[in-house]
């Protein structure tokens, strides 16, 4: 050791400090030096003890002022961070190991003179001192809240988790009674109250130990609220994706069984068409004719339902090739009109020469643009429009148009979610829409990491587009599931 | 001996089979036999000599991939025209229906008229 070690010497009789330091001033191998202040009694030592810090203090349990192990419990109450060496006379041991009990690092006997014992004494108590403190260090700056209770039940020591787990300082917790029962080796979890009504939930350890040479219980804390509350986040999570596959299986199960009863009717409705079972009167033909439309629209909503789950669950998958974005739209349009699903309405191309290939899924553009259209040339007060246009890096933009009455500004927010139905005929006038279509024209964008739009110009007619990639253009990551599709 | 085309339909849906017994009768151009179940179309098979089968997938017992498989697997049904008709996804079942030698693929709901001209087309293999 280099430094000069600081001795505080508490003891009344002058001589006997003299003879300390004479042995302490005696040169020898270890080399140890020390710098040696005294005080002729307790009142004194406490004072100089407030006011520097010491290595190690020696003191004599009888003063002026103070007499016997009240001298020792005094000083060790004050919790100086100094290892106290307790001076007795021969044939008084017993007080001395009292006084160890107490806290006391060690203890000489008066009439030694012995230097080499003396500086020995004295290095241990420093050395045994430190180690201590390092292991109080180790429990104060623990990320485990730690807790030491005494017999009574009341805290007598708090390391800075522990206050930080309280939200308290550690005046507001010291000699306060721990505020739940404790009984050895108890491991439970417990739910702290904070200042200003928060809650924190613990897990709870209990350890028997011995705290200043009495038994104690060491209660050992870890905050576990946000573990939990991550815990009940993961779970609620889990639990959703549940629903969602419950859901998802529900609808295609269903869709699945629906498809057998409903062949049989269309069955036994076509065979009543066709005149199989005997010649139909114009009147049976027209309730037959009624149950055929309504049949389509069952079917066609049913397969609505399992071409949605499937996008939805994401069983289905786009398969991307070189598509020509003139045959996309004219078979679309060509399909309708085979149909006659165009009557009375004037629906159009209008399709930009020399386009370039864009990278989609035919089946599945196809899809989107007869849901469109079926829109279109459904809300039409006379013309629906298809439009494919070149724009430049985005691709080529497709457009489907009508001069119907438009959507609602009010409607637009929902308008690709499932079963929304803007300007549904009322009185059952008309071909009705499943509420699906948009849901799956959204999904089936989202598969091609596209978006599709819709525009109401002062509301009057709708514009809805969505861009396809160019063919061979670096690939765009595809956007999240949950992207919304409309953007007024 | 009838030139009548021998058509089989299976299906556990007993209304599904008689409506379309109905609408093949009608056309006077078919020997119809029925059967309910995997086993009893195999049973049927084997009696009738088809030359069409009409063959539904989900049925309790043998599944409807099964009977198509033994179908073609038996020197006396081997040559029969197998046609599947599921409820099922389209992609796997077309997938299934050429791993198990059918030589067509109908989704339900059908339509009657598009099911009876698939009929119609199809024949024993040569």
């Amino acid at each position: 050791m280099n430094r000069a070690i600081s001795l505080l010497i508490i003891e009344d009789d002058i001589e006997y400090v003299d003879i300390i330091r004479i042995c302490l001033e005696e040169p020898d191998s270890m080399n140890l030096k020390f710098e040696i202040e005294r005080a002729d009694r307790l009142s004194l030592g406490l004072k100089l003890l407030d006011a520097a810090r010491f290595d190690a203090v020696l003191l004599d349990l009888t003063l002026p002022d103070s007499r016997g192990l009240d001298t020792i419990k005094r000083l060790l109450d004050r919790g100086y961070d100094a290892p106290v060496i307790v001076m007795t006379n021969l044939g008084d041991e017993s007080a001395a190991f009292e006084a160890m009990g107490l806290g006391a690092q060690d203890y000489l006997i008066k009439s030694t003179s012995d230097s080499r014992l003396l500086k020995r004494a004295i290095w241990y108590a420093i050395e045994r001192h430190k180690l201590r403190s390092q292991a109080e260090n180790l429990i104060k700056k623990a990320a485990e809240g730690m807790i030491v209770v005494d017999a009574a039940g009341k805290m007598r020591f708090v390391n800075a988790s522990a206050e930080q787990i309280f939200g308290r300082a550690k005046e507001e917790l010291l000699d306060k009674p721990f505020p739940e029962p404790l009984s050895p080796s108890l491991k439970r979890q417990a739910r702290v109250v904070c200042p200003k009504g928060l809650e924190k939930t613990v897990d709870l350890r209990v350890t028997e130990i011995e705290w200043r040479g009495k038994p104690a219980l060491l209660v050992s804390l870890t905050d576990i609220t946000e573990v939990q509350r991550v815990e009940q986040l993961k779970a609620e999570v889990r639990e959703r994706r549940r629903l969602d596959q419950l859901k998802d299986d529900l609808i295609g199960t269903v869709s699945h069984e629906l498809r057998t009863p409903l062949t049989i009717v269309k069955g036994a409705i076509d065979n009543l068409k066709e005149g199989i079972v005997g010649p139909l009167q114009p009147k049976q033909r027209e309730v037959v004719g009624l149950a055929d439309r309504n049949l389509f629209r069952l079917t066609k909503m049913i397969n609505n339902l399992l071409d949605l789950s499937r996008l939805e669950s994401g069983q289905a998958a786009a398969h991307k090739k070189a598509c020509k974005p003139k045959a996309l739209v004219d078979d679309v349009v060509a399909d309708f009109r085979a149909a006659g699903r165009a009557a009375k309405k004037q629906l159009t191309s209008n399709i930009e020469p020399d386009l370039p290939e864009v990278d989609a899924d035919p089946e599945l553009i196809a899809e989107v643009l007869l849901n469109l259209v079926d829109n279109a040339v459904r809300f039409a007060k006379s013309r629906a429009e298809v439009k494919a246009s070149d724009v430049g890096s985005r691709g080529v933009l497709f457009e489907v148009i009508d001069d119907g009455p438009g959507i609602p500004p009010e409607r637009m927010g929902g308008l690709f979610n499932k079963f929304v139905q803007v300007n549904r005929p009322k009185g059952g006038e008309g071909y009705k829409g499943t509420g699906l279509g948009l849901a799956i024209c959204k999904e089936i964008m989202a598969l091609h990491g596209a978006t599709i739009r819709v525009e109401c110009p002062e509301s009057k007619g709708c514009r809805f587009s969505f861009a396809l990639p160019r063919y061979g253009a670096p690939r765009q990551p595809s956007k999240p599931r949950s992207a919304e599709g409309a953007k007024p | 001996m009838s030139a009548k085309k021998k058509v089989l339909i299976v299906d556990d849906e007993k209304d599904l089979v008689e409506m379309l017994a109905i609408r093949l009768e009608a056309d006077g151009r078919y020997e119809i036999g029925t059967a309910f179940d995997g086993e009893e179309a195999l049973a049927k098979a084997s009696e009738l000599d088809p030359d069409v089968v009409v063959l539904d997938t989900v049925m309790p017992g043998l599944d409807g991939w099964q009977v198509a498989r033994r179908l073609r697997d038996d020197e006396r049904t081997k040559d029969a025209a197998v046609v599947i008709m599921t409820a099922g996804a389209a992609a796997e079942s077309k997938r299934k229906a050429q791993e198990v030698g059918a030589v067509k693929l109908v989704l339900k709901p059908y339509d009657q008229k598009e099911l009876l001209s698939v009929i119609r087309e199809v024949g024993r293999r040569p």
